[in-house]
This record gives C-alpha cells, sequence and structure tokens, in this order.
C-alpha cells in the first residue's frame, strides 16, 4: 500500500544527496541562475493525510513557491507501526515561464519520510534543507493530536508563523499551549478574509452603537462542512461586537447552525425593534451574497462577491499578515 | 450542536484574542504611533484588515477619460484591484470627457482597455461586477453645468447605495484645462462634498505641475482655494513604484548602509533616466516640454530626494515630505554657463536603434528646425549640508539613449592603503550600489574579489538581486498602489505643494537660461549613444565617467 511519500512527485535521492541531487538537476540548464528563495515553508502532515489530500496541498505549495519563491520541505511521518528505521528523501524542481526570460522562476520542493525513531534527530535533518538565514513558516497539516505536533518544538520556535487549518485538524488545536502564540495562525479564519472584508465594509457604515443597540440574536447559518470557517466567522463578529461596545455575555444570543444546503453562508442580527434588521446571505458556489440592513438609517441592499480566499491565498495572508 | 460549537467558540477566543492582541502590540511597536491610533479609531468591524482593505465607498471621476493614460493604466489599474478585492463592494468609475457617449459604450473602451493593457488577463466574472458600475458622464471641461450634471449624478448613486461617497476626481488632462477643472470643482461645491468628514472629496493631479516656478505657484493656489492640501494628491508614478519604495527600505532597514550614506565614503552619485523612443507622435507636447521639465524636474528629482534624505522620524507623508524638502532646499543654485558650468543640454541626431536607422531630433515630424528643445539634459548639483557636502549628484535623463534604464548608483571611495595597489594583477573597482529603478528592477553590488588561483589576483564581481526572480514580476503596478493609497486618503507617496516649488525654484532659472540662449550651446548625441560629450565634460572635471548601464 502506498504511503503519502509515495504519492508525492520527485526524484528519490539518498537523504544525504539532496544538494547534490538538485545541482544534478540543474546541471546545464538555462534554469540554473532563475532560483532564488525568501522564505523556507515547512509543511508536515499529520496523520489524518490521505495520499490524494497529500497531492493537493503538494502542489497548494508549489502554487505558493511560484508566487513566493521558497524552499518547500514536505515532512512525511511513517506509522507508529513501521518498522523502517530508516528516513527517505525526494526531490521536485519546476519552473514556471514568466512574461520574459527574467520572469522564468524555479522552485525546489524537498520531501523527508521519517519513521518515529528519527524523530529526535528531525530537527537536525530538515535544517541542512532550508537556507536558515531566511524565515521559516511552518505548515501543519491534519494533525490528529495537538501534543504531538507541540513536541517539534524547534520548529514552533524558531518559525516566523506555525498555521493550522482549524477546521480539519484536532479539536485541541484552538486551546493547545502553542510555545509561540504569537505566531499562530488559523488557515480556516485568514480563509474567510473576502467574507470579513465585505461585511465589515457594509457594516462600517453605520456608527457602531446603532448595531449593538437592541440586538438581541446574531445567528449563522453555514454549510455543515463549513464549521470551522462559521465559527471563526462568529468569534470575530463577537469581538466586532464588544468593540462597538457590546457585552456579549448577557443578552445577546450566538446561534451557529448547520444547513444542507451546498453554498449557504449567512449571517443575520435580530434586534427587539423589529424594523431593524441586518443580514448578509451568501451563495459560495454563486460568489455572491445580498446584504439587505435596516439599522434605523433606511433601508439598504448591496450584492457583493463572495468566496473564501484559495489555499495558497490563504495561506500567503497567514504568512505575511 | 449549540453546545459544541459554544466550546469551539471558547476555544477559538483563547487563541484568537490571544494572537489578536500580541498583533495589536506588534504594530504599535513598529508603526508609527498616529498609525496605531488610527486604528483605534476605525471602525469596530473593519478592525484587523489591513487599511488598503477597508476603503470608503468611493466613486473615482476621471477627467480625460478617452485618454492613453486612462487607457493604458488607470483602468487597468482599477481593474486590478477589482481583482485583488481591494475596491469597496459600494465602487463607481466615472468617465468624464467631452465626447458625449453612453455608458455602454465608455464599457466597452474599458473592457478594451483593460483586455490590452491590464497585467492580468481579464475575468468575466470580476468585470461584469465592475462594468455595471461604470459610467460616463460628458460635458466641457470649462462648462459648470457639466459638473452640476456629474454632481447630481454622484447625488442618484448616493441615493442608490443609501449612503454617502467618497469622491475622488482624477485629473488626466493636458495642464491647459487643469485650471478650469479644479474651478469648476470648487463652483460646482464636488470639492467640498462630505467635507471634514472621512468621506471628503480628494483630487489627484497628473504631472506636469506647473511649467516653470511661477505656473507651479498659481497652479498650488488654484488648488488650494478649492481644496485643502490634504485633499491634493500630485502623483509621479515613480514613487508608486516598488524599487523605489524599496529604495528607503534599503536604506533605513539596512544597518549596514547608514554608517557609509555619507561624504565620508561616497565618491559622487548617478542617477540615470533613460529612454529608447524618441518624440514620436508627441512632438506637439515634447517642444512645449523639453527634457529637463518632462523628466528632471519630477521623477529624477524625486529619486534625488529619496536617495539623499535624512531619516525621516516616520513614514507618515508629513514626516517622508519634511525630509524631502529638506533635502531639495539644500542642493545649491547650480552654475548656468562658463568652463565650469553644472548643466548640459542635447538633441539626438540620427543613429542606429536595435540595429535599425533612425531620424535625428530635428528631422522628426512636426518638430521645427530650428526647434531649441532639448531631448537630454544633465546636472551637476552639491548639496549643502553635513552628510553631502562635496559629493557631486549627477543627474541625466534623455530620449532615444543607448537602453531604456532608470537607475541611482551610489558610487563609494576606494579603500584607503596599498595593500592591493592598482596594477595589473590588482584590478580593482570602485564599490557601486546600483538601483535599477526599471526594467529588471532590483539591485546589484560592484565587489572585489579574489581570482582563484595560486597568485594574488582580484576582479570585480558583481552581486545582483532581482525582483522578479524572488519575489515574482506580476507585482502590482504603481497606478494600483498609488489610485489606493488616495482612496484611503495616504498621501506618503504623493508630491506636496512644497516640493514642487523647491523643485522649480531649481530649475526654473536654468530653463530661463536656455530660453535666452535659443539654440546657442545645444550640443547634440548620436541616438541610440549614452549621450553628449558636453555631458560627459560636466563629469570629467572630477574625475569621474557616466555608467553605461
Amino acid at each position: 500500500m502506498p504511503t503519502i511519500f509515495d504519492v508525492l512527485p520527485g526524484m528519490e535521492v539518498p537523504v544525504d544527496g539532496i544538494t547534490r541531487g538538485f545541482a544534478k538537476l540543474w546541471e546545464n540548464t538555462e534554469e540554473m541562475d532563475q532560483k532564488a528563495m525568501q522564505l523556507n515553508l515547512v509543511v508536515h502532515f499529520g496523520f489524518a493525510t490521505t495520499e490524494k489530500d497529500a497531492l493537493e496541498q503538494f502542489q497548494v505549495a508549489g502554487r505558493l513557491a511560484e508566487r513566493y519563491p521558497c524552499r518547500v520541505v514536505i515532512l512525511c511521518p511513517m506509522g507508529d507501526d513501521t518498522k523502517e528505521k530508516e528516513m527517505r528523501a525526494k526531490i521536485f524542481g519546476e519552473c514556471f515561464t514568466g512574461k520574459s526570460k527574467g520572469d522564468t522562476r524555479c522552485i525546489e520542493i524537498v520531501a523527508l519520510s521519517y519513521p518515529p525513531s528519527a524523530k529526535s534527530y528531525l530537527q537536525d535533518q530538515v535544517s541542512i534543507c532550508l537556507s536558515t538565514d531566511l524565515p521559516i513558516y511552518f505548515w501543519a497539516h491534519r494533525f490528529t493530536s495537538s501534543q504531538r505536533i507541540g513536541s517539534y518544538r524547534h520548529l514552533l520556535t524558531r518559525s516566523q508563523r506555525v498555521m493550522f487549518d482549524s477546521a480539519i485538524v484536532s479539536a485541541d488545536a484552538l486551546s493547545y499551549a502553542w510555545p509561540n502564540i504569537s505566531a499562530v495562525r488559523d488557515l480556516a479564519y485568514t480563509r474567510t478574509l473576502p467574507l470579513r472584508q465585505n461585511i465589515g465594509q457594509f457594516l462600517s457604515r453605520y456608527a457602531p452603537a446603532l448595531i449593538i443597540e437592541g440586538l438581541q440574536e446574531v445567528t449563522i447559518r453555514h454549510r455543515a462542512q463549513l464549521a470551522g470557517e462559521a465559527s471563526c466567522l462568529l468569534g470575530w463578529v463577537k469581538k466586532g461586537l464588544v468593540r462597538s461596545g457590546a457585552n456579549v455575555d448577557q443578552g445577546i444570543t450566538f446561534t451557529v447552525t448547520p444547513v444542507d444546503c451546498a453554498g449557504c453562508f449567512s449571517l443575520q442580527f435580530i434586534y427587539s425593534d423589529k424594523k431593524k434588521h441586518f443580514e448578509w446571505s451568501a451563495d459560495l458556489t454563486k460568489d455572491n451574497a445580498e446584504f439587505t440592513g435596516d439599522l434605523g438609517t433606511g433601508k439598504s441592499t448591496q450584492t457583493v462577491s463572495a468566496h473564501f480566499l484559495v489555499p495558497e491565498a490563504a495561506l500567503a495572508e497567514a504568512m505575511f499578515f | 450542536m449549540w453546545r459544541g460549537r459554544a466550546d469551539r467558540w471558547t476555544r477559538y477566543r483563547e487563541i484568537c484574542d490571544t494572537v489578536g492582541n500580541i498583533k495589536t502590540l506588534r504594530e504599535s511597536a513598529f508603526r508609527p504611533t498616529f498609525a496605531a491610533m488610527a486604528d483605534e479609531i476605525r471602525h469596530p468591524f473593519l478592525h484587523g484588515l489591513s487599511k488598503h482593505r477597508g476603503s470608503p465607498p468611493t466613486v473615482i471621476v476621471i477627467f480625460g477619460a478617452s485618454g492613453d493614460l486612462t487607457a493604458r493604466k488607470l483602468i487597468p489599474a482599477i481593474y486590478n484591484l477589482a481583482h485583488d478585492g481591494l475596491l469597496p463592494a459600494d465602487f463607481y468609475l466615472i468617465g468624464f470627457g467631452r465626447k458625449d457617449i453612453p455608458d455602454a459604450e465608455f464599457q466597452t473602451l474599458a473592457a478594451d482597455s483593460i483586455k490590452e493593457f491590464s497585467r492580468r488577463e481579464m475575468s468575466q466574472e470580476v468585470w461584469s461586477r465592475l462594468a455595471t458600475r461604470t459610467l460616463y458622464v460628458s460635458g466641457g471641461y470649462d462648462e459648470k453645468g457639466a459638473y452640476d450634471k456629474l454632481s447630481k449624478r454622484i447625488g442618484e448613486l448616493e441615493k442608490d447605495v443609501g449612503q454617502p461617497l467618497q469622491s475622488l476626481f482624477y485629473i488626466s488632462t493636458p495642464p491647459t484645462v487643469f485650471a478650469p477643472i479644479i474651478q469648476n470643482l470648487g463652483a460646482s461645491g464636488l470639492a467640498k462634498r462630505h467635507f471634514g468628514g472621512s468621506q471628503h472629496s480628494k483630487v489627484i493631479i497628473e504631472k506636469p505641475f506647473g511649467r516653470d516656478l511661477a505656473s507651479a505657484k498659481a497652479l498650488n493656489q488654484e488648488l488650494t482655494t478649492v481644496f485643502a492640501e490634504e485633499q491634493v494628491f500630485r502623483i509621479d508614478h515613480y514613487l508608486g513604484k516598488e524599487t523605489v519604495q524599496d529604495l528607503l527600505v534599503q536604506r533605513f532597514a539596512n544597518s549596514i548602509f547608514e554608517p557609509l550614506w555619507n561624504r565620508n565614503f561616497i565618491d559622487h552619485v548617478q542617477i540615470t533616466v533613460a529612454e529608447e523612443v524618441g518624440v514620436g507622435s508627441r512632438a506637439g507636447y515634447y517642444e512645449q516640454s523639453g527634457c529637463l521639465r518632462d523628466m528632471i524636474q519630477n521623477h529624477t528629482m524625486q529619486l534625488l530626494a529619496l536617495t539623499a534624505m535624512e531619516p525621516p522620524v516616520s513614514f507618515d507623508p508629513q514626516s517622508l515630505r519634511d525630509e524631502k524638502v529638506k533635502l531639495l532646499k539644500a542642493i545649491q543654485p547650480v552654475r548656468l554657463d562658463g568652463p565650469e558650468s553644472d548643466v548640459a543640454r542635447a538633441q539626438y541626431s540620427a543613429g542606429m536603434m536595435g540595429g535599425k536607422e533612425v531620424p535625428g531630433y530635428l528631422s522628426e515630424k512636426d518638430i521645427k528646425a530650428e526647434s531649441a528643445t532639448e531631448t537630454y539634459a544633465a546636472l551637476r548639483l552639491s548639496i549643502n549640508n553635513w552628510r553631502w557636502q562635496g559629493v557631486p549628484f549627477y543627474l541625466r535623463s534623455g530620449k532615444r539613449m543607448a537602453r531604456r534604464v532608470s537607475e541611482i548608483a551610489i558610487r563609494f571611495k576606494r579603500a584607503p592603503g596599498s595593500l592591493f595597489a592598482e596594477s595589473d594583477r590588482f584590478n580593482l573597482a570602485h564599490n557601486t550600489l546600483a538601483f535599477q529603478i526599471q526594467p529588471d528592477e532590483g539591485l546589484s553590488l560592484i565587489l572585489n574579489a579574489k581570482v582563484p588561483g595560486l597568485e594574488t589576483r582580484t576582479q570585480p564581481v558583481k552581486m545582483n538581486f532581482r525582483y522578479a526572480t524572488t519575489f515574482g514580476s506580476n507585482t502590482p503596478e504603481a497606478y494600483e498602489r498609488l489610485v489606493l493609497d488616495a482612496m484611503i486618503g495616504d498621501g506618503t507617496l504623493f508630491i506636496r505643494g512644497d516640493e514642487t516649488e523647491r523643485s522649480w525654484q531649481l530649475i526654473t532659472p536654468i530653463l530661463e537660461h536656455w530660453a535666452k540662449e535659443g539654440r546657442k550651446g545645444m550640443d547634440s548625441y548620436v541616438a541610440g549613444s549614452w549621450g553628449p560629450e558636453s555631458s560627459a565634460a560636466l563629469l570629467k572635471a572630477n574625475g569621474h565617467i557616466w555608467r553605461e548601464p
């Protein structure tokens, strides 16, 4: 049965032959001069990563590297039951032709497969694949235990950002005592940026006092699979209400309801004054949302786009902002 | 389900609150206090979004809607902002021009310009949203009624969206109609819409900001009669270029440069803005302008100011522009004639570009045989302050030069001592740090290195940093950044009125001198070369030579 390491593209090389392997890969090619690097991205696949998913995330990392040239190192843990004792490595290189020769950019990806017994040596083995003068970003994907990821302390503390997707990692990820909490970013949250921007811009037409006055209930309805994103949006709404002067722990009910509807996502404010209302209702499959609002200043409606950031854009947002 | 969700929220809050708090602390540590304060006064639901994602509902009105700049730069810039999701949901674009064309036709023209000039392929989805908000108002620039019509249309849009719209007037017309546009924006009340509020009107004005000191003062007077200075955004698109902004980062974020950035270590500075193109079809404009007005007074002087100014206390608009003005004030008046003249001018003669013969300036279409318009200008400037006393700054710009290139080259003094005295074995170069603004944006540093071998021989080597290789070349264009900055009211990368006046104060005596002299003293250079002999002589006096970048 293939492992996630087996399905990743690339040429297998000895672990101590990664640099030589790349030198050989680019030997006598014009692309030799097109390699540049502005950062390192370490992608750590968790045990819940399937082969198909690994391949998809490999492509996401590749698209990110195309936009932000970087050294990508993908870590593929072997299961606890493996009899393997040695690490394995694969190297992958690809060039993208731009509008001009000067715009051609090449990426390099290293995949490392490691048995549990190699875990304590992993830090050094990874370090020789990186350009450690440049910032390191750590993306932990589909891990099943925060504690397990938490034991990779070196990566967690040295990285400029530590990213995971709260929608697909173990439930304790959001409460785990990460060693460098200020570096932690939730991809589910960054993915909602376009929604937050649109809702924020619409709500900013109203004075904060108008938004919170008589507010009784905040309701989010979402496609069942978008529970993580809905949770993030709710967190953001609560923060906005608190900044507006509301006491969210008293008198306001917050409801998050999954619905059986492909692209549905909506946010509704319900007020004691029945004339007041605010609703944002999106169909993400159509990249479309409707606002309707009347907070006492007349009825307003607006149609806007509604989509999540694509995975590589969400990664970039989490990394740089 | 609710309990589960509630638990999740609690956990979420724990981590996101912590992240949020720390982010706030980091921002206040690295950004100027006013920015942190600005964030504090932002609407609660715009907190955490970058300032560029929080632009208010806006209508951009382009005067000169059928012009070349609108098609090549402005509409593609607005489209790309829409593509990046950086325009507010309530956004409108109104073209204003003399031609009477319906909205639909203007939308077609806009779509064509996006297809031809946008850095991205046109996405029908993005364009369809913007197209319905792309409108047109016709009228004469000096016709008050047309502005009333414009005002009415903006009022109707506000009614439709149910909230005030910020009006951003983009004057992209020939300078001859600047005055009637500004006056009518005032007379119709458009300039003072929502004045005092966050949605107050703003005006972007394209160069030239006058053609000499007197006209620059008159234009500033015209502008400030109608608008407050903070409503005015004088655009020099060079300031929107990533590499120009990078110059500030290189200077002030790298501790290795600042100790060397002075007369003790720098031998001289060369600033080049060279064009390959000739006058082309712009003879009418160019004959009235010339190289000094067209390039030196604005782009080149801006590059000089950013290269030589003192570190600003922060990157807020006033601090940065204060430092630029201080620097411009420290530049000494130039000597205009005699053997030690600090200026040179020339016209290109017939030559060869890209292996093809090209005519000289005086043989170009619509150029008079007795034309005294310079297509090349060079200046040798002295800056009278503690940092730069005695360091010559050479500025040059010209048409039909060997290659299109804009760069700032800092040449350092030679290393002292005789350890590697110049000889056949030691080929030593001055260390030169060159910022290439365009094309092939980046920077290079010339160092001396040992040639491998048993003997100690040296050779200059070049370290290159290329923007496109590291960051990709599909980065936002200067106009995207600048239009968005104006929308959010950030004037840092725009030119203040006193900056333009100080720059004209330096340039006007040269223009007046050349006007008096006519063709006397006009040198020539072969098209496709690096410039005239008289320009080389400016450097020769100090033992310097122009770079051929």
